[in-house]
């Protein structure tokens, strides 16, 4: 039924797969997201979750640090620590790793979607302070702010300077660190606020091409950025469905970075994949049958050969996993990959009819959804009119207008025992906050003012702010009075749309 | 036409994870309210100010992120202090049952957790506005909470 035969797996453009080895012989990255409370709180499930087998470590940040707000500021208060780690400063950092040697895990992940060159400075900073080689470890960023304006919240700057601000993490990564990944561009976040498959591909091929372009004025080879970068894509318990979408991705990515960015080194166009299954469709009750549908989305994710894998917990409607949840997620990693017999085969599904019809589908309709973004002035262009938030809303309306059905919605009796829910005291946030705040006011403040003001500087001559934000965190500054300089010169949008 | 309710409905703190708010909004519209949608990063003052200001009869908070019993109870505070503490609160989300209890003796009128229905959300926010027993309040309202009324 197809015109030409589909290339074999490894070859461009990789819709069956990047590599022609199986799981069993090239395992895919079990990773987990963590994180909560202070950093010695998290700091000890880290070092439970290597000792659990776990290779890569996700790092869960609180809302003030993903906005760039320091514990005390008031537009953090009730919030910190609560969805992730409290990060406000380099000692932060080495509370977070303490007894880790980053080099021991494959990855060293976060959630630091609008803050990225401050992140890549704590790392920096956290590397000199331990007299280690930055590039003897990998760090991979989310830093895909442009999904934050229409999907995840969480942007502190008006879109023009968030997407600057994440290029400066790109071109610096590209240029002094190539094994680090800068950017994931993310998909997942706009299919869990609403989107349809073909849109979440679409629009996260399109917000990719706006980066590739804005670095590539800064003469930042397109090719350079595809080699260190990863697409994060969601998993729904729909297996062969997303088996199919991330085939999709693969090919989408080829051929556009070949035919509109001209990238003609084959192995720079094999688009890693990170997975992450869709926490929003875990239901709060009879929740022991979230362990089924987690299952089967992961499934799906080694189904369409992706090279990272979160698993969510079965507690995610419920608030952040007690440690048995969190453990029950490795497991079912570690089961499919070593007892269920997927791991033997490269694209196992490849050739099917539904399969390759499914693919070429997906492919086709995101296609024309990124070309129409182009046609409408480009992602920045119809993120800032609301356009493409607007998109993912009809999606999220149709969605809950065909209510799929279903299972175990109304409890039956007994189904629901009391569960154990993991809770964080409030008076964890009183004591970050007061600790923090003796802090500052110890530290030496001149050698703080000073390191500032190179900041200051660096975002006057729109330099690239990795360096002065290293020396500025290796000086104690903070995480808010880093990006406070930026709010000042350019707005801030928190909590706003643009 | 039915009758139309004056509805509020935002996000507090800093969480940015809208759609179950959205769709609530959506529905109500759909049912003739008029409904006046903050959104994220709302704060409890800039809540209870707008609430005063718009003059409306029920405000609905989503909230996710577990920062619900600093910001929800400040939510409270601020209308009271402000003389509006008759205008009913309903909170949504990721909420402990043993928060749900807290927030009700706060003065929270129900708390409809995760896996609730927009439909019952939207039946619960309207209930309240119109202080109609006869309509569905929503499933942690407790009959404590409704003496008060």
């Amino acid at each position: 039924m197809f015109e030409t035969p589909i290339p074999e797996p490894g070859q461009y453009p990789f819709r069956r797969g990047i590599s022609t080895r199986p799981y069993a012989q090239e395992p895919w990255t079990i990773a987990q997201y963590s994180g909560f409370a202070d950093p010695v709180s998290t700091n000890r499930r880290f070092r439970d979750l290597v000792a659990q087998g776990q290779q890569g470590l996700a790092v869960a940040l609180d809302l003030p640090t993903q906005v760039g707000l320091d514990p005390d500021d008031e537009r953090a208060r009730g919030e910190v620590g609560r969805v992730g780690v409290s990060i406000a400063r380099l000692c932060d950092m080495e509370a977070l790793f303490e007894g880790i040697a980053l080099d021991s895990v494959r990855q060293v992940s976060t959630t630091a979607n609008s803050i990225g060159p401050m992140m890549i400075a704590l790392f920096l900073g956290l590397a000199e302070r331990r007299r280690v080689d930055p590039s003897s470890f990998s760090v991979r960023l989310t830093n895909d702010v442009l999904k934050e304006y229409v999907a995840r919240g969480t942007q502190f700057l008006p879109v023009d300077a968030g997407v600057e601000l994440a290029v400066d993490a790109i071109e610096f990564c590209v240029k002094n660190l190539p094994g680090w990944v800068p950017i994931s561009f993310s998909g997942y976040h706009m299919r869990e606020a609403g989107a349809s498959r073909e849109k979440e591909l679409g629009f996260t091929l399109a917000n990719a091409c706006e980066y590739l372009r804005r670095a590539r004025t800064r003469g930042v080879d397109p090719a350079d950025v595809a080699r260190c970068t990863t697409w994060f894509l969601g998993a729904s318990a729909q297996p062969i469905l997303e088996a199919a979408k991330f085939r999709a991705a693969r090919e989408l990515w080829a051929t556009m970075l070949w035919d509109d960015f001209g990238v003609r080194d084959v192995a720079a166009l094999a688009l890693r994949i990170i997975a992450y299954t869709l926490g929003s469709e875990y239901l709060p009750t009879e929740i022991l049958n979230n362990s089924v549908r987690i299952t089967l989305a992961a499934t799906g994710a080694v189904l369409g050969g992706v090279q990272t894998l979160f698993c969510s917990s079965i507690d995610e409607a419920l608030g952040l996993p007690t440690d048995a949840h969190a453990l029950l997620s490795i497991r079912t990693q570690q089961v499919l990959l070593k007892e269920s017999g997927l791991a033997d085969y490269v694209d196992v599904l490849g050739g099917g009819e539904v399969i390759e019809r499914l693919t070429s589908r997906y492919c086709k309709e995101a296609k024309a959804i990124a070309a129409n973004i182009e046609e409408r002035g480009g992602a920045t262009a119809v993120i800032t009119s609301g356009w493409m938030r607007s998109e993912i809303d009809q999606d999220a309306w149709k969605t809950h207008l065909e209510a799929a059905e279903r299972v175990g919605v109304t409890p039956e009796s007994g189904a629901d025992v009391d569960v154990d829910v993991f809770s964080i005291p409030r008076e964890n946030e009183v004591e970050r906050r007061e600790e923090f705040v003796r802090w500052r006011d110890r530290r030496d403040a001149v050698a703080v003012r000073t390191a500032l003001s190179r900041v200051e500087a660096a975002v006057a001559q729109r330099e690239n702010l990795v360096p002065s934000l290293t020396e500025a965190f290796l000086a104690d500054a903070t995480l808010g009075e880093t990006c406070r300089i930026l709010t000042e010169r350019f707005g801030s949008a928190i909590g706003r749309a643009c | 036409m039915p009758q139309q309710t004056r509805v509020l409905l935002a996000k507090l703190g800093l969480d940015g994870h809208d759609r179950g708010l959205l769709l609530i909004a959506h529905a109500l519209r759909d049912q003739g309210h008029e409904v006046i949608l903050l959104g994220i990063g709302t704060t409890p003052n800039m809540l209870a100010n707008a609430a005063i200001q718009e003059d409306v009869q029920v405000i609905g908070v989503s909230m996710l992120s577990g920062s619900h019993m600093t910001l929800v109870i400040d939510l409270i505070r601020r209308l009271r202090e402000s003389g509006a503490g008759d205008i009913p609160v309903v909170c949504g989300g990721t909420i402990p049952l043993a928060d749900r209890s807290a927030l009700i003796e706060g003065g929270v009128k129900a708390v409809l957790g995760t896996g609730s229905s927009v439909e019952a959300a939207a039946a619960s926010l309207i209930a309240w506005a119109r202080d109609d027993r006869s309509l569905p309040l929503g499933d942690m309202a407790s009959p404590a909470a409704q003496d008060m009324t």
